[in-house]
């Protein structure tokens, strides 16, 4: 596994513990009827465990399985490395946005992520075209 | 565990389609949540634990998927967290008796723990190679 791979994959298995605790945390609420205070942690609960889980998982595992050509992984390492940060600042500061409920943190925090998204697809999309190319 | 989460695959987009019929059962008025863990957690979550343990980089040549204990603790402990989950949240607005919100807390701590033992011994087999 790349070491790209490696550290998506490794962001996203944080993720998933922090999103399992909260969500374990608002069902431990609903169960003791103290559910009222839960509001805002539902989407920061869907924010790390759709977007910090799920797509960086798919992002991390996809860099490694996808077929691969060094010279360009090289050149565009820059790139994913870059997508690997600003998807995990994005993550935060979205979680942020939502918890205190500033619009305009919410909206920083998915434009990193929507940056993070098109670093990597930016960097993953030439290894397949040489590789429909190579049949 | 790929085998579960094709099991709640088909239970959960059943229960979707229980949940849209004309049905008077305050049970099923309920279950919107059911539905989306069914979903979200038994197929998708599932599918990805069961394709992780399977595809990830080996951890050694005797123990090539680690332990085998603490992939059955991940096994049980999601299932049966999910199970009463899908069980008991619906039920409990609709009853006072305590049992279901105990089975809600052992729902939650099932799961979070499945989370923890899974993320625990997938970490080792994340590496470079």
């Amino acid at each position: 596994m790349p070491r790209l791979s490696c550290w998506l994959v490794r962001c996203a298995l944080l993720h998933l513990v922090v999103g399992f605790s909260l969500g374990a945390w608002m069902l431990s609420a609903k169960a003791l009827a103290f559910h009222a205070i839960v509001g805002a942690w539902r989407a920061i609960h869907a924010e790390i465990l759709l977007i910090g889980w799920l797509i960086q998982l798919a992002m991390g595992v996809s860099y490694w399985i996808l077929p691969r050509d060094e010279q360009n992984q090289r050149q565009h390492a820059w790139r994913v490395w870059g997508a690997l940060g600003t998807l995990n600042l994005g993550v935060g500061w979205s979680a942020l946005g939502l918890g205190t409920q500033q619009e305009i943190v919410l909206a920083m925090g998915r434009v990193m992520e929507v940056a993070g998204v098109i670093l990597y697809a930016t960097a993953v999309f030439p290894r397949l075209r040489r590789a429909s190319r190579l049949g | 565990m790929v085998r579960m989460s094709l099991v709640y695959l088909v239970l959960g987009l059943g229960l979707h389609l229980l949940t849209h019929l004309p049905l008077s059962f305050a049970w099923l008025a309920n279950a919107a949540p059911s539905v989306f863990h069914l979903l979200v957690v038994g197929w998708a979550t599932q599918m990805i634990f069961g394709v992780a343990y399977w595809m990830f980089p080996r951890l050694s040549r005797s123990a090539p998927y680690g332990s085998e204990r603490a992939s059955a603790v991940v096994f049980w402990c999601l299932n049966l967290g999910l199970v009463l989950r899908v069980v008991a949240e619906p039920t409990v607005p609709l009853s006072s008796a305590p049992i279901w919100e105990a089975l809600l807390l052992t729902s939650a701590g099932f799961q979070w723990l499945a989370s923890l033992v899974f993320v625990f011994t997938i970490w080792g087999r994340v590496r470079e190679k």
